[in-house]
Protein backbone atom coordinates (compact mmCIF):
# COMPACT_ATOMS: atom_id res chain seq x y z
CA UNK A 1 0.00 0.00 0.00
CA UNK A 2 1.43 3.51 -0.91
CA UNK A 3 0.15 5.30 1.89
CA UNK A 4 -0.07 9.16 1.96
CA UNK A 5 3.49 9.36 3.11
CA UNK A 6 4.88 8.68 0.28
CA UNK A 7 2.49 11.44 -1.85
CA UNK A 8 3.45 13.91 0.51
CA UNK A 9 7.24 13.66 0.40
CA UNK A 10 6.53 13.38 -3.51
CA UNK A 11 4.59 16.88 -3.04
CA UNK A 12 7.04 18.59 -0.95
CA UNK A 13 9.71 18.02 -3.72
CA UNK A 14 7.02 19.62 -6.05
CA UNK A 15 6.04 22.25 -3.84
CA UNK A 16 9.55 23.34 -3.54
CA UNK A 17 10.00 23.39 -7.98
CA UNK A 18 7.13 26.16 -7.70
CA UNK A 19 8.31 28.03 -4.24
CA UNK A 20 11.76 27.90 -4.76
CA UNK A 21 12.18 30.04 -1.37
CA UNK A 22 9.75 27.64 0.58
CA UNK A 23 10.73 26.07 3.99
CA UNK A 24 8.25 23.04 4.94
CA UNK A 25 7.68 23.52 8.82
CA UNK A 26 5.04 21.42 10.89
CA UNK A 27 4.25 18.07 9.68
CA UNK A 28 6.50 17.51 7.02
CA UNK A 29 9.63 18.82 8.46
CA UNK A 30 8.95 16.01 11.24
CA UNK A 31 8.39 13.45 8.58
CA UNK A 32 11.50 14.42 7.15
CA UNK A 33 14.00 14.59 10.42
CA UNK A 34 11.99 11.18 11.28
CA UNK A 35 13.60 9.87 8.29
CA UNK A 36 9.90 9.98 6.72
CA UNK A 37 8.33 7.95 9.04
CA UNK A 38 5.91 9.24 11.31
CA UNK A 39 2.37 9.66 11.14
CA UNK A 40 0.83 12.80 9.71
CA UNK A 41 -1.75 14.99 8.26
CA UNK A 42 -2.16 15.49 4.86
CA UNK A 43 -1.35 18.96 4.82
CA UNK A 44 1.39 20.89 4.42
CA UNK A 45 3.01 23.94 6.40
CA UNK A 46 5.60 26.37 4.54
CA UNK A 47 7.20 29.04 5.59
CA UNK A 48 8.12 31.55 2.99
CA UNK A 49 10.80 34.46 3.31
CA UNK A 50 10.37 35.53 -0.68
CA UNK A 51 6.92 37.23 -0.36
CA UNK A 52 6.91 37.74 -4.00
CA UNK A 53 7.33 33.64 -4.41
CA UNK A 54 3.61 33.18 -2.97
CA UNK A 55 1.95 36.26 -4.59
CA UNK A 56 -1.40 35.36 -5.29
CA UNK A 57 -1.52 35.56 -8.69
CA UNK A 58 1.80 33.79 -9.31
CA UNK A 59 -0.13 31.16 -7.13
CA UNK A 60 -2.63 30.75 -9.09
CA UNK A 61 -0.67 31.01 -12.39
CA UNK A 62 0.79 27.96 -10.52
CA UNK A 63 -2.62 26.19 -10.69
CA UNK A 64 -2.97 26.74 -6.78
CA UNK A 65 -6.60 27.63 -5.57
CA UNK A 66 -7.81 29.18 -2.57
CA UNK A 67 -11.49 27.57 -1.41
CA UNK A 68 -13.77 31.20 -1.44
CA UNK A 69 -15.37 29.53 1.88
CA UNK A 70 -12.69 28.66 4.09
CA UNK A 71 -9.68 31.38 2.49
CA UNK A 72 -7.72 27.69 2.67
CA UNK A 73 -4.93 27.14 -0.32
CA UNK A 74 -4.79 24.38 -1.99
CA UNK A 75 -1.98 23.64 -4.12
CA UNK A 76 -2.54 22.28 -8.08
CA UNK A 77 -2.22 18.46 -6.65
CA UNK A 78 -5.05 19.07 -3.82
CA UNK A 79 -3.08 19.30 -0.90
CA UNK A 80 -4.18 21.98 1.62
CA UNK A 81 -1.25 24.37 2.35
CA UNK A 82 -0.71 27.23 4.78
CA UNK A 83 1.90 29.50 4.01
CA UNK A 84 3.64 31.45 6.55
CA UNK A 85 5.12 34.59 5.59
CA UNK A 86 5.33 37.12 8.57
CA UNK A 87 6.34 34.69 12.13
CA UNK A 88 5.53 31.37 12.84
CA UNK A 89 5.47 29.90 16.73
CA UNK A 90 7.54 32.87 18.04
CA UNK A 91 10.22 33.05 14.88
CA UNK A 92 10.16 35.28 12.01
CA UNK A 93 10.13 33.47 8.44
CA UNK A 94 13.89 34.76 7.99
CA UNK A 95 15.20 33.59 11.11
CA UNK A 96 13.17 30.05 10.24
CA UNK A 97 15.07 30.63 6.64
CA UNK A 98 18.76 31.34 7.76
CA UNK A 99 18.77 28.27 9.69
CA UNK A 100 17.10 25.54 8.08
CA UNK A 101 18.77 22.56 6.47
CA UNK A 102 18.59 20.98 3.30
CA UNK A 103 17.37 17.14 3.23
CA UNK A 104 16.46 15.12 0.19
CA UNK A 105 12.79 14.23 0.21
CA UNK A 106 13.93 11.81 -2.80
CA UNK A 107 16.74 11.27 -4.54
CA UNK A 108 18.45 14.51 -5.99
CA UNK A 109 15.42 16.50 -4.75
CA UNK A 110 16.59 18.42 -1.95
CA UNK A 111 14.15 20.19 0.07
CA UNK A 112 14.45 22.84 2.79
CA UNK A 113 12.82 22.33 6.14
CA UNK A 114 13.44 24.11 9.78
CA UNK A 115 16.56 23.41 11.97
CA UNK A 116 15.15 20.47 14.55
CA UNK A 117 15.65 22.66 17.42
CA UNK A 118 13.81 25.40 15.89
CA UNK A 119 11.02 22.33 14.97
CA UNK A 120 11.13 21.15 18.36
CA UNK A 121 10.45 24.82 20.02
CA UNK A 122 7.47 25.22 17.48
CA UNK A 123 6.12 21.51 18.19
CA UNK A 124 6.25 22.44 21.77
CA UNK A 125 4.72 26.02 21.49
CA UNK A 126 1.62 24.82 19.44
CA UNK A 127 1.25 21.92 22.52
CA UNK A 128 1.54 19.21 20.27
CA UNK A 129 3.23 17.62 22.80
CA UNK A 130 3.13 13.77 21.66
CA UNK A 131 5.64 15.33 18.17
CA UNK A 132 7.30 17.20 20.83
CA UNK A 133 8.32 13.67 22.84
CA UNK A 134 8.70 11.74 18.85
CA UNK A 135 11.32 14.36 18.46
CA UNK A 136 13.34 14.41 21.32
CA UNK A 137 13.43 10.66 21.97
CA UNK A 138 14.48 10.12 18.16
CA UNK A 139 16.71 12.69 17.71
CA UNK A 140 18.12 13.05 20.68
CA UNK A 141 21.62 12.69 20.04
CA UNK A 142 20.98 14.99 16.81
CA UNK A 143 19.59 17.96 19.11
CA UNK A 144 22.18 20.78 19.85
CA UNK A 145 21.69 21.74 23.68
CA UNK A 146 23.30 24.96 23.40
CA UNK A 147 21.51 26.11 20.12
CA UNK A 148 18.06 25.23 21.39
CA UNK A 149 18.74 27.15 24.66
CA UNK A 150 19.98 30.31 22.43
CA UNK A 151 16.79 30.10 21.39
CA UNK A 152 14.56 29.22 23.73
CA UNK A 153 12.03 32.37 24.61
CA UNK A 154 13.24 31.35 28.75
CA UNK A 155 14.89 28.93 31.31
CA UNK A 156 11.49 27.67 31.81
CA UNK A 157 11.16 26.10 27.78
CA UNK A 158 14.25 25.13 27.85
CA UNK A 159 13.97 23.07 30.59
CA UNK A 160 10.69 21.65 29.68
CA UNK A 161 12.29 20.25 26.62
CA UNK A 162 15.12 19.08 28.62
CA UNK A 163 13.02 17.12 30.37
CA UNK A 164 11.44 15.41 27.90
CA UNK A 165 14.66 13.76 27.49
CA UNK A 166 15.31 13.26 31.13
CA UNK A 167 11.69 11.32 31.39
CA UNK A 168 13.08 9.04 28.21
CA UNK A 169 16.55 8.66 30.34
CA UNK A 170 18.34 9.85 27.63
CA UNK A 171 20.21 12.40 29.56
CA UNK A 172 24.10 11.68 29.93
CA UNK A 173 24.71 12.14 33.98
CA UNK B 1 -9.70 21.02 46.34
CA UNK B 2 -11.69 18.04 44.93
CA UNK B 3 -9.64 14.68 44.84
CA UNK B 4 -11.64 12.17 42.47
CA UNK B 5 -11.08 8.58 43.66
CA UNK B 6 -12.18 6.80 40.87
CA UNK B 7 -13.54 3.18 40.99
CA UNK B 8 -12.95 1.55 37.14
CA UNK B 9 -14.69 -1.57 36.74
CA UNK B 10 -13.71 -2.73 33.15
CA UNK B 11 -16.45 -3.41 30.02
CA UNK B 12 -18.31 -6.30 29.40
CA UNK B 13 -17.11 -8.61 26.92
CA UNK B 14 -13.59 -9.44 25.45
CA UNK B 15 -11.16 -11.31 28.22
CA UNK B 16 -11.29 -9.50 31.31
CA UNK B 17 -9.77 -12.70 33.07
CA UNK B 18 -6.32 -10.78 32.13
CA UNK B 19 -6.73 -8.37 34.43
CA UNK B 20 -8.99 -8.62 37.41
CA UNK B 21 -8.12 -5.98 39.29
CA UNK B 22 -10.20 -2.72 39.26
CA UNK B 23 -7.56 0.32 38.91
CA UNK B 24 -8.44 3.61 41.04
CA UNK B 25 -7.10 7.04 40.31
CA UNK B 26 -6.45 9.32 43.03
CA UNK B 27 -6.04 13.12 42.01
CA UNK B 28 -7.40 13.50 38.30
CA UNK B 29 -9.39 16.35 38.93
CA UNK B 30 -6.02 18.08 40.04
CA UNK B 31 -4.05 16.92 37.43
CA UNK B 32 -6.90 17.57 35.10
CA UNK B 33 -7.03 21.16 36.84
CA UNK B 34 -3.57 22.34 37.50
CA UNK B 35 -0.88 20.63 35.32
CA UNK B 36 -0.80 22.28 32.03
CA UNK B 37 -0.51 20.44 28.90
CA UNK B 38 3.11 19.60 28.25
CA UNK B 39 5.53 16.79 26.70
CA UNK B 40 7.22 16.32 30.06
CA UNK B 41 6.73 17.05 34.21
CA UNK B 42 8.66 16.96 37.12
CA UNK B 43 7.58 14.97 40.20
CA UNK B 44 7.80 18.68 41.96
CA UNK B 45 5.27 20.04 39.41
CA UNK B 46 2.51 17.10 40.12
CA UNK B 47 3.57 17.72 44.11
CA UNK B 48 2.34 21.31 43.41
CA UNK B 49 -0.95 20.56 41.23
CA UNK B 50 -1.53 17.92 43.67
CA UNK B 51 -1.08 20.06 46.58
CA UNK B 52 0.45 16.85 48.59
CA UNK B 53 4.09 15.60 49.61
CA UNK B 54 6.64 14.42 46.66
CA UNK B 55 6.07 10.86 48.52
CA UNK B 56 2.38 11.44 47.94
CA UNK B 57 2.87 12.70 44.54
CA UNK B 58 5.02 9.39 43.43
CA UNK B 59 2.70 7.78 44.72
CA UNK B 60 -0.42 9.16 42.19
CA UNK B 61 2.77 8.74 39.72
CA UNK B 62 2.68 5.26 40.15
CA UNK B 63 -1.20 4.59 39.77
CA UNK B 64 -0.74 6.65 36.74
CA UNK B 65 2.12 4.66 35.60
CA UNK B 66 -0.18 1.48 36.97
CA UNK B 67 -3.02 2.13 34.63
CA UNK B 68 -0.41 3.28 31.34
CA UNK B 69 -1.12 6.67 31.17
CA UNK B 70 2.43 7.30 31.60
CA UNK B 71 5.00 6.88 28.38
CA UNK B 72 8.30 7.29 30.03
CA UNK B 73 9.39 8.06 33.42
CA UNK B 74 13.03 8.28 34.41
CA UNK B 75 14.84 10.85 37.00
CA UNK B 76 12.14 12.73 38.53
CA UNK B 77 10.91 13.44 34.92
CA UNK B 78 7.62 11.71 33.20
CA UNK B 79 5.49 11.99 30.31
CA UNK B 80 2.36 11.68 30.37
CA UNK B 81 -0.50 10.28 27.82
CA UNK B 82 -2.67 13.40 26.85
CA UNK B 83 -5.35 11.34 27.43
CA UNK B 84 -5.00 11.42 30.85
CA UNK B 85 -6.86 15.00 30.41
CA UNK B 86 -10.09 13.60 28.67
CA UNK B 87 -13.31 14.01 30.54
CA UNK B 88 -13.71 11.79 34.05
CA UNK B 89 -16.97 10.39 31.95
CA UNK B 90 -14.38 8.81 29.32
CA UNK B 91 -11.58 7.58 31.55
CA UNK B 92 -13.56 4.26 32.57
CA UNK B 93 -14.09 3.24 28.30
CA UNK B 94 -10.01 3.95 27.63
CA UNK B 95 -8.53 1.74 30.59
CA UNK B 96 -9.46 -1.27 29.09
CA UNK B 97 -7.66 0.28 25.73
CA UNK B 98 -4.53 1.54 28.34
CA UNK B 99 -3.74 -1.63 29.75
CA UNK B 100 -3.94 -3.05 26.31
CA UNK B 101 -1.09 -0.39 25.55
CA UNK B 102 1.00 -1.02 28.94
CA UNK B 103 1.15 -5.02 28.26
CA UNK B 104 1.46 -4.84 24.32
CA UNK B 105 4.80 -6.34 23.46
CA UNK B 106 6.68 -4.36 20.32
CA UNK B 107 8.38 -6.29 17.48
CA UNK B 108 11.04 -5.73 14.31
CA UNK B 109 12.92 -7.95 12.23
CA UNK B 110 16.10 -9.71 13.47
CA UNK B 111 17.84 -7.00 10.44
CA UNK B 112 16.54 -4.13 12.29
CA UNK B 113 14.04 -3.16 9.80
CA UNK B 114 10.21 -2.61 10.79
CA UNK B 115 8.62 -5.69 8.52
CA UNK B 116 5.25 -4.11 9.16
CA UNK B 117 3.88 -5.30 5.81
CA UNK B 118 5.58 -8.74 6.53
CA UNK B 119 4.07 -8.84 9.70
CA UNK B 120 0.45 -7.62 8.66
CA UNK B 121 0.27 -10.87 5.84
CA UNK B 122 1.97 -13.17 8.64
CA UNK B 123 -0.98 -11.88 11.17
CA UNK B 124 -3.72 -11.84 8.52
CA UNK B 125 -3.46 -15.44 9.17
CA UNK B 126 -4.32 -16.07 12.68
CA UNK B 127 -7.43 -13.95 14.37
CA UNK B 128 -7.46 -10.94 15.80
CA UNK B 129 -8.69 -7.05 14.99
CA UNK B 130 -6.29 -4.47 13.82
CA UNK B 131 -6.68 -1.41 15.52
CA UNK B 132 -5.45 2.20 15.81
CA UNK B 133 -3.03 3.36 12.75
CA UNK B 134 -3.81 1.12 9.97
CA UNK B 135 -7.06 0.34 11.61
CA UNK B 136 -7.98 4.35 11.73
CA UNK B 137 -6.17 5.08 8.24
CA UNK B 138 -9.41 2.32 6.91
CA UNK B 139 -11.94 4.38 8.50
CA UNK B 140 -11.29 7.63 8.14
CA UNK B 141 -8.01 7.87 5.70
CA UNK B 142 -7.13 11.15 7.91
CA UNK B 143 -3.32 10.21 8.61
CA UNK B 144 -0.96 8.12 7.44
CA UNK B 145 0.03 4.84 9.31
CA UNK B 146 3.33 4.09 10.53
CA UNK B 147 2.90 1.47 13.38
CA UNK B 148 0.88 -2.07 13.26
CA UNK B 149 -1.77 -2.75 16.52
CA UNK B 150 -3.01 -5.87 16.19
CA UNK B 151 -4.82 -7.56 18.80
CA UNK B 152 -4.31 -11.65 18.16
CA UNK B 153 -7.30 -13.62 19.66
CA UNK B 154 -4.48 -15.84 20.71
CA UNK B 155 -1.56 -13.32 21.94
CA UNK B 156 0.74 -15.70 22.77
CA UNK B 157 0.51 -17.71 19.22
CA UNK B 158 0.56 -14.67 17.29
CA UNK B 159 3.85 -13.98 19.50
CA UNK B 160 5.46 -17.17 18.43
CA UNK B 161 4.29 -16.85 14.91
CA UNK B 162 6.22 -13.69 14.55
CA UNK B 163 9.67 -15.13 17.00
CA UNK B 164 9.40 -18.30 14.24
CA UNK B 165 9.67 -15.36 11.54
CA UNK B 166 12.69 -13.66 12.49
CA UNK B 167 11.03 -10.99 14.59
CA UNK B 168 12.65 -9.90 17.81
CA UNK B 169 11.07 -7.83 20.55
CA UNK B 170 12.50 -4.12 20.56
CA UNK B 171 10.79 -0.48 21.98
CA UNK B 172 10.91 0.72 18.99
CA UNK B 173 9.23 -1.86 17.19
CA UNK B 174 6.57 -0.66 14.79
CA UNK B 175 4.89 -4.38 14.74
CA UNK B 176 2.54 -4.00 18.14
CA UNK B 177 0.61 -6.95 19.57
CA UNK B 178 -1.85 -5.95 22.07
CA UNK B 179 -3.49 -8.69 24.81
CA UNK B 180 -7.53 -8.40 24.36
CA UNK B 181 -8.90 -6.71 27.20
CA UNK B 182 -12.26 -4.92 27.50
CA UNK B 183 -15.16 -5.11 24.74
CA UNK B 184 -14.41 -6.22 21.29
CA UNK B 185 -18.17 -6.24 20.38
CA UNK B 186 -18.11 -2.81 18.03
CA UNK B 187 -14.68 -2.66 16.35
CA UNK B 188 -15.27 0.70 15.08
CA UNK B 189 -15.77 1.80 18.81
CA UNK B 190 -12.57 0.10 20.03
CA UNK B 191 -10.49 1.88 17.41
CA UNK B 192 -12.06 4.87 18.71
CA UNK B 193 -11.44 3.99 22.25
CA UNK B 194 -8.21 3.15 21.89
CA UNK B 195 -7.52 6.00 19.94
CA UNK B 196 -7.98 8.29 22.34
CA UNK B 197 -6.20 5.81 25.31
CA UNK B 198 -3.15 6.26 23.11
CA UNK B 199 -3.31 9.97 22.93
CA UNK B 200 -1.45 12.56 20.55
CA UNK B 201 -2.10 11.47 17.04
CA UNK B 202 -4.48 9.01 18.09
CA UNK B 203 -6.58 11.76 19.90
CA UNK B 204 -6.93 13.09 15.99
CA UNK B 205 -8.04 9.63 14.28
CA UNK B 206 -10.47 9.61 17.07
CA UNK B 207 -12.12 13.14 16.23
CA UNK B 208 -12.04 11.84 12.56
CA UNK B 209 -13.80 8.38 13.48
CA UNK B 210 -16.67 10.52 15.48
CA UNK B 211 -16.83 13.11 12.69
CA UNK B 212 -17.28 9.62 10.57
CA UNK B 213 -19.87 7.52 12.90
CA UNK B 214 -21.25 9.93 15.18
CA UNK B 215 -23.89 7.43 15.99
CA UNK B 216 -21.08 4.79 17.27
CA UNK B 217 -19.45 7.09 18.86
CA UNK B 218 -21.83 9.10 20.82
CA UNK B 219 -21.23 6.20 23.46
CA UNK B 220 -18.71 8.62 24.35
CA UNK B 221 -21.13 10.89 26.21
CA UNK B 222 -19.64 14.01 27.12
CA UNK B 223 -16.98 14.10 24.54
CA UNK B 224 -19.80 13.43 21.79
CA UNK B 225 -21.40 16.41 22.89
CA UNK B 226 -18.60 18.61 22.68
CA UNK B 227 -17.10 16.78 19.27
CA UNK B 228 -20.77 17.79 17.94
CA UNK B 229 -20.52 20.76 19.54
CA UNK B 230 -17.20 21.83 17.56
CA UNK B 231 -18.91 19.87 14.05
CA UNK B 232 -21.86 22.59 14.17
CA UNK B 233 -19.51 25.51 15.56
CA UNK B 234 -17.19 24.81 12.16
CA UNK B 235 -20.14 24.44 10.27
CA UNK B 236 -22.10 27.66 11.55
CA UNK B 237 -18.66 29.93 11.29
CA UNK B 238 -18.21 28.65 6.84
CA UNK B 239 -22.17 29.81 6.94
CA UNK B 240 -21.28 33.36 8.55
CA UNK B 241 -18.06 33.48 5.99
CA UNK B 242 -20.34 32.88 3.19
CA UNK B 243 -23.27 35.81 4.06
CA UNK B 244 -20.22 37.94 5.07
CA UNK B 245 -18.70 37.56 1.73
CA UNK B 246 -21.85 38.20 -0.16
CA UNK B 247 -22.63 41.28 1.91
CA UNK B 248 -19.66 43.03 1.04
Amino acid sequence: MQTKSANIRDECVQVNAEIPSAVFVGAAATLAHLGWAFRTTRDLDVAVEVVSDVDEDRLLQLKYWKNATTNEWYTPRGIKIDIYIGNLNGFSVADIAKQSVVVQARKNAPIKVARLEMLILMKHRAGLVSDVQALVKAKYSSIDWNYLEGISKDSAEFQEIRNVARAFGLLKP
Amino acid sequence: MIIVYIHIPYGSGGMKNMDTDHPRLHALTAIQTNLPLKAAYTLDELAHATRRSRPTAYRYLTELEQNGFVIAHHGGAFSLRDSVFLPATIIPHIIPSLHALKKAKRFRLHNGKPGVTRAKKLLSEVSGMTTLDYAAYEITGCQTPDTFYFYPDLFEEAVQLLRANNYVESPKGKVVLLPKIGDFSNPTLRVFYDSLALGGRGMLDAIAISSRYPDITKSSEYLNFLLSLTRKVEQDTRGADKIGQHTR
